[in-house]
């Protein structure tokens, strides 16, 4: 199995945008490997023509009707913030085009 | 070592009725037992006095009424913080409830704090809580287990006489298991998950631990029900199984899979459960060996599915609407989120969350997500296989008892390897309880699973209530 | 030359009251920032989506219409990607199970009808506000999670007109069908452009694709079309290949600006939503939404050419809109002569329409309807009224809402054609004016002077026509 090295790791914590330092990298290599071999234990099981399972509760159609229902005031959505700005959520900073 | 007294609602309701104490000095008392423990051993993130007091005056005809309990700090509840045990949510307060909190709020639940737990329940010791780890009420040289842990000890300890937990693969059963409580789960969708920090979104089940499996009946009826804002809940009413706990199925068929009981298990484990269970052989209970899938397919299978779901539920964490905020210098915006999150989430969510991307990711979603779907397809058929021939399968919960503290260190899928137990029922979504049978030989206690067949709460409650009595004899 | 290589990704938001996976208001076109919000659309941990019925609803309803093939099984996924607007730090959307897919949608071009194949439409949610300034981000989270339709065409389109043909069209059906009211300054849709250029004759498609996001206006959508049709052969013209990117607008003008290219393709790491159980489209279902579909605006308008003998291009003013369609079709629906028929949507459209415009009217909110107007206008034909008295009559009409025979007789504006009546007049005014009856050979403009003064005399109530026959007449025996 190809072992996933440094610059792999790298790349999925940029994906997933948690900033690791340098001398982090090479334990999240180790364990993202130990994960992983652990995880191939299951590709000696044939499942040709096996559907997936992303539910097990069996339901189907559960859908809302089309209500307006009374939510946050601006305020309380704004509770939790870092910071704020008229109303609005602040971060000051350059957004990367 | 702190001795359990094992109050159950049915107990304390007693005591209030023959005045035996009132519900005030029950509270006070509860309320001393945290002040002097908890600041060793950990079992509250944060405490709630004042609203558990506040509580008493709500409508005392309500059955949860004057009763001191805990609720795990996954759940929101409005007002308090919320945590999950992670830093990066160290000063998130709830701005609404979870639909299991509105539930027990609307019974007049005396809630008297949240309880510590793996951070965003990554684990099975709370030794991945980014605060502290939980230490085992028979013993504190050992974990709790987890992510329920702090869940647990509180019941263990007398600071509460029920708690409400949750459970991935087997955050309620373990530490129940560990700490010597009842802890239950059901089927997956019969208890709403709105408001409850998301794990694993297709295997997360609201659960609890208590001294007694009537009281787990009496909670189940409070929470279990289909709820508009979940739409995987069962589209079913509430679930009272409280008058029908002696309605245990005649000519019960027990299932005994090999692989659950084979040289993994500790050898103390393996003989207290196979003696529990043969009480129940003796009340007329046939007792059948089953074979199920090895469970070393359901760590793999567990691993991804979870981890993926994980990377994908704390993506929704980045520091802008709530969560912690990087003093560090960032260029960018996506670098300050990249820094806030860095920060903030400790090193199991990061580990797991990059399994998860990794495994999601192009190129390799067929041979690792997909591949564990179709698996799992297998485990279920599996289990609907056995289910054919037996009404209920037994085995121990897990495979040793409390491990010490500093197991987890250098073990980054410690937690997938624990449960190996409760992974499969839960990848399968079924409803499942674990009963304190006994201890081993250093006097921690042990615990066996009943686990039943999907949407199939009864047997496992009436099985468990069963079980209970003739242990208690 | 090159030629145009077009797909285009449309944009949608259906008109329902709330969100997409929550009971916020979906409304929030001009609400203050952050007070349409919950749980679940601020992407707070523990919350749930639960999906909209009638959004969906709306989403296949326009699938039928645009004869595309629906999904039984379908279901929602998550797509992965960090962005400020984006709460959950995915979108809930469809992959490969959309709700729609395979369907087309027939455009009118100059030479014929041409099919423009519509690959997929499926539901997802929209992003939150985000406002860059120089130092600073702002978010509002009202727009978050207001459903959307997507709808993506194959790349068909090889003329502006007919990328313009289909929009406009696509707009209209939307409204049509209540789908959404699609009004583009409300950003209730919008536009994604794919588009290369290739050598006439080149087989197969080009070898880049340029893609323009974030277009919210159809005439905008044509300026950069125009932009990118010059930059584009430009750079071929040099020999080299457009870049493979996407481009995005500053302003109104039409010209496009590079975004930063990514070395990598974003990696959306799609998988099934868990948190919403499969959505299963049974016949019933179907039938029923079928049922609302009702009359399209391109067979409407095939129909009024059909059978009212309408020319095309007033067809399609008249049925730019299903009410418009409607007032007109009840007004005539007795009516059996086309020229009449004709003659009224003439009317239609340059006067009452006009008026309804410059005043800013519903045409249920005018004062009179449009079997008045036939009337009218069935006046006019019988010789009855002139023109422009007509014209006159209609005003008191949108003013007043009095019938146009009551106005006639009150105001006495009966065309003067009797015989007898006429000849007088006429009589008099080449008395009155015989001194340039000696020009007339001369100049011809004389006459229309003289019916002129007919007219003055009559206070316009001469048939024109008539009295023009009667002047000549009169003239020649001269």
């Amino acid at each position: 199995m190809t072992k996933i090295d440094n610059e792999t790791t790298k790349s999925v914590a940029d994906l997933i945008k948690i900033h690791i330092d340098e001398e982090q990298i090479p334990l999240y290599s180790e364990n993202l490997n130990t994960a992983i071999d652990a995880v191939n234990t299951f590709s000696d099981l044939d499942t040709k023509d096996v559907p997936i399972t992303s539910q097990t509760v069996g339901t189907e159609n559960i859908m809302r009707d089309d209500i307006v229902e009374e939510g946050f005031s601006q305020e309380e959505a704004l509770t939790n913030a870092h910071q704020t700005k008229n109303g609005y959520f602040l971060v000051r900073k350059v957004f990367n085009d | 070592m702190i001795k359990n007294k094992k109050l159950t609602i049915k107990q304390v309701r007693k005591d209030f009725a023959n005045k035996k104490y009132t519900p005030e000095e029950l509270l006070a008392d509860t309320i001393k037992t945290i002040e002097t423990h908890d600041s060793k051993y950990h079992a509250f993130v944060s405490t709630t006095f004042d609203e558990a007091r506040d509580a008493l005056q709500s409508d005392e005809k309500k059955s949860l009424w004057g009763i001191p309990s805990a609720l795990k700090d996954n759940f929101n509840w409005i007002g308090t913080k919320t945590t999950a045990s992670s830093n990066i949510l160290k000063n998130y307060i709830s701005p609404y409830n979870a639909t299991v909190t509105q539930r027990l709020l609307d019974n007049s639940a005396c809630i008297l704090g949240k309880t510590n737990m793996d951070a965003f329940a990554h684990g099975s010791s709370t030794e991945s809580s980014d605060f502290f780890t939980t230490l085992n009420p028979f013993d504190d040289t050992r974990v709790a287990g987890g992510s329920s842990g702090g869940s647990a000890t509180a019941v263990g300890l007398n600071m509460s006489v029920y708690s409400i937990g949750s459970e991935t693969a087997g955050s309620v059963r373990g530490p129940a298991s560990w700490c010597g409580l009842v802890g239950f789960a059901p089927t997956f969708g019969r208890i709403s998950r709105y408001g409850v920090i998301a794990m694993g979104s297709s295997l997360d089940r609201p659960g609890v631990m208590t001294n007694s499996v009537e009281d787990v009946a009496i909670l189940h009826k409070i929470l279990s029900g289909q709820d508009k804002y979940d739409a995987t809940s069962i589209q079913e009413p509430p679930q009272d199984l409280t008058n029908e706990l002696e309605n245990h199925k005649r000519n019960l068929k027990i299932g005994l899979p090999k692989q659950y009981f084979d040289d993994r298990i500790d050898p103390d484990v393996l003989e207290n459960v196979l003696e529990s269970i043969k009480l129940l052989e003796k009340q007329g209970a046939e007792l059948v060996d089953i074979d199920l899938l090895d469970p070393k397919y359901s760590i793999a299978v567990y691993t991804v599915v979870q981890r993926s779901e994980v990377s994908s539920n704390l993506a929704r964490i980045d520091g802008i609407r709530y969560g912690h905020f990087s003093e560090k210098n960032a260029e960018t915006l996506l670098d300050q989120i990249a820094l806030n999150r860095g920060e903030g989430f400790g090193h199991e969510a990061i580990q797991r969350s990059m399994t998860g991307a990794y495994t999601l990711s192009s190129g390799y979603y067929d041979a690792y997500y997909k591949k564990a779907q179709q698996v799992r397809t297998l485990i279920i058929r599996d289990f609907d296989k056995a289910f054919e021939n037996v009404d209920v399968i037994m085995a121990p919960t897990m495979p040793t008892t409390a491990p010490k503290l500093g197991v987890t260190k250098n073990n980054p899928i410690f937690g997938e390897l624990a449960d190996v137990l409760t992974e499969p029922s839960a990848l399968a979504g079924l409803p499942c309880i674990s009963i304190p049978t006994g201890y081993d030989k250093n006097g921690l206690p042990i615990g066996t699973q009943i686990i039943g067949k999907q949407f199939d709460e009864k047997s496992v409650l009436t099985t468990a209530h069963l079980f209970e009595k003739l242990l208690n004899n | 030359m090159y030629q145009l290589v077009i797909g285009l990704e449309v944009h949608i938001q259906p008109s329902t009251k709330s969100k997409m996976f929550c009971g916020c208001n979906a409304k929030y076109f001009g609400s203050a920032p952050n007070t349409y919000t919950c749980p679940v659309c601020l992407g707070l941990p523990g919350a749930l989506p639960v999906p909209n019925k009638v959004a969906i609803e709306k989403c296949l309803k326009l699938g039928l219409a645009l004869n595309c093939k629906i999904n039984k099984q379908s279901k929602f996924d998550r797509k992965h990607y960090f962005y400020p607007d984006l709460p959950k730090g995915y979108q809930i959307s469809q992959y490969d199970m959309p709700f729609c897919y395979e369907g087309f949608l027939e455009i009118d071009t100059d030479k014929d009808a041409k099919r423009i194949r519509i690959t997929r439409i499926h539901m997802e949610e929209d992003t939150a506000k985000s406002i860059h300034n120089e130092n600073e981000t702002l978010i509002d989270i009202n727009k978050s999670g207001v459903p959307l339709v997507e709808l993506v065409t194959e790349p068909d389109f090889q003329d502006i007109k007919e990328v313009l043909a289909f929009a406009k069209r696509l707009r209209q059906i939307v409204r049509y069908l209540d789908i959404s009211t699609a009004d583009m300054e409300k950003g209730q849709m919008r536009f994604e452009l794919n588009m290369s250029l290739k050598k006439a004759g080149d087989k197969g498609l080009p070898k880049y694709k340029v893609e323009v996001k974030n277009i919210g206006s159809i005439s905008v959508l044509e300026k950069v079309i125009n932009y990118e049709y010059e930059r584009q052969s430009k750079i071929l013209d040099d020999g080299k290949n457009p870049d493979q990117e996407t481009r995005g607008l500053r302003d109104l003008s039409g010209k496009t600006h590079s975004q930063r290219k990514k070395e990598v393709a974003e990696d959306y790491r799609y998988f099934p939503e868990p948190d919403i159980p499969p959505i299963n489209v049974d016949d019933k279902w179907l039938e029923e939404i079928k049922i609302q579909i009702g009359e399209l605006p391109q067979d409407k308008k095939y129909r009024f050419i059909e059978n009212f003998k309408l020319e095309p291009s007033t067809a399609e003013t008249i049925i730019s809109n299903k009410n418009r369609a409607q007032w007109f079709e009840d007004a005539i629906e007795n009516e059996k002569n086309h020229e009449t028929i004709a003659l009224f949507g003439k009317w239609f459209i340059r006067d009452v329409l006009g008026m309804a415009k410059v005043d800013k009217i519903k045409l249920k909110d005018l004062k009179f309807g449009g079997k008045d107007l036939l009337e009218l206008v069935q006046m006019i034909r019988n010789g009855e009224l002139s023109g422009t008295l007509a014209k006159q009559v209609l005003d008191e009409m949108y003013k007043t809402g009095a019938k146009p025979q009551e106005i006639v007789e009150k105001r006495g504006l009966k065309l003067v054609s009797d015989e007898g009546e006429l000849n007088e007049i006429v009589d008099r005014v080449l008395r009155d004016n015989s001194k340039v009856l000696d020009d007339i050979n001369k100049n011809p403009n004389i006459i229309k002077f003289l019916l002129g003064q007919v007219m003055k005399m009559t206070k316009g109530k001469a048939d024109p026509q008539k009295a023009m026959k009667l002047i000549e007449s009169k003239l020649s025996k001269n």
